[in-house]
């Protein structure tokens, strides 16, 4: 009798940690999106993550439009240095090679939206661009013009 | 003996034929801060289609940005290819909702996860290096060099032209400092 007592016992434990852990691994993926509100410039994600190169200001523009037209994903960087990928803006989801998004490349924005963090990853919906000042962020005039 | 020498050099030599071709399409190090080699399966994923729910067909027809799902749920966005100022789209399109081999660069850094997706290898297929972009910009403009295709695309030629290298309309680029 306590024999089976102690396998109905350890069973339901075994059940319920099980549970915990697939439960805790589910809610470290795929986070609940938050609103925020985001100001900063945006960027090219690679060049700018990676240092392959000096990545802000007008300095880098012109490569920041190459590897926007080139697909590679486009980012805001706040003023606290994190990075921001957009998957979507003013409800357009083409977020590969988009003109609109090219077009605004190295401005300095304020959005608010939608923020999903994944596997290391800050990816924002923009449903709103709050305002758009344009290219400030003159770096060329203490940097080359990127890549040398 | 006699016998036994050739067929251990042929051996031998069939050994190293396979161990060369395996080495050819492994992922080469960019020294990168925090890369690492890798090389795993996981399914091609339009990544706000994961996210969201949002899913057109065919993960976007090229419009929106993959990534690879691995077996554990994780999500990697892949975010550059072999060519030169350009993404992994185009070599990972052919294979939306496909389990893949990937390899490349996993790189983890201060700011974000990301990879750089070097080749690639379809089920029983060979290994394809990831550089479609300069295919499919060839394909689009005869005649140009794939690997220059940022310095002939119309739209950026156009955005060049309008804005100038400064992003700045009239303003030209000051001399370097020395």
């Amino acid at each position: 009798m306590a024999s089976w007592r102690l396998k109905v016992t350890l069973t339901a434990v075994i059940f319920a940690i099980t549970a915990m852990i697939g439960a805790t691994g589910q809610a470290a993926r795929a986070s609940e999106p938050e609103r925020v509100e985001v100001t900063g410039e945006i960027i090219d994600t690679w060049c700018y993550t990676t240092e392959v190169m000096y990545a802000l200001g007008t300095a880098h523009h012109r490569c920041a439009v190459w590897c926007a037209v080139g697909g590679i994903p486009v980012s805001i960087i706040d003023e606290n240095d994190t990075v921001y990928v957009i998957l979507k803006i003013d409800g357009d989801s083409h977020n590969a090679s988009n003109p609109t998004v090219v077009d605004i490349q190295t401005h300095q924005v304020t959005v608010d939206g939608l923020l999903y963090k994944r596997d290391g990853v800050n990816y924002l919906i923009v449903e709103t661009v709050l305002a758009d000042g344009g290219i400030v962020n003159l770096t060329h005039e203490d940097h080359p013009i990127q890549p040398q | 003996m006699k016998r036994f020498f050739p067929i251990s050099l042929f051996s031998g030599v069939l050994l190293l034929g396979l161990s060369l071709a395996s080495v050819v399409h492994a992922a080469n190090s960019w020294r990168i801060p925090g890369e690492e080699l890798a090389r795993f399966d996981a399914k091609v994923v339009d990544v706000l289609c994961e996210l969201t729910g949002d899913c057109p067909a065919n993960c976007g027809g090229g419009k929106r940005q993959l990534g690879v799902l691995r077996p554990d749920g994780t999500l990697v966005l892949a975010v550059k290819s072999q060519n030169f100022f350009a993404g992994a789209v185009p070599d990972l399109l052919p294979h939306c909702g496909e389990t893949i081999t990937v390899d490349g660069l996993l790189i983890k850094d201060e700011h974000m996860t990301m990879f750089a997706l070097q080749y690639i290898k379809t089920k029983g297929g060979k290994w394809q290096k990831a550089d479609r972009r300069g295919d499919d910009f060839v394909a689009d403009n005869p005649g140009k060099k794939g690997n220059q295709w940022f310095r002939h695309h119309p739209v950026i030629d156009a955005h060049l032209k309008k804005n100038g290298v400064l992003g700045l309309p009239g303003v030209d680029p000051l001399p370097a400092k020395q």
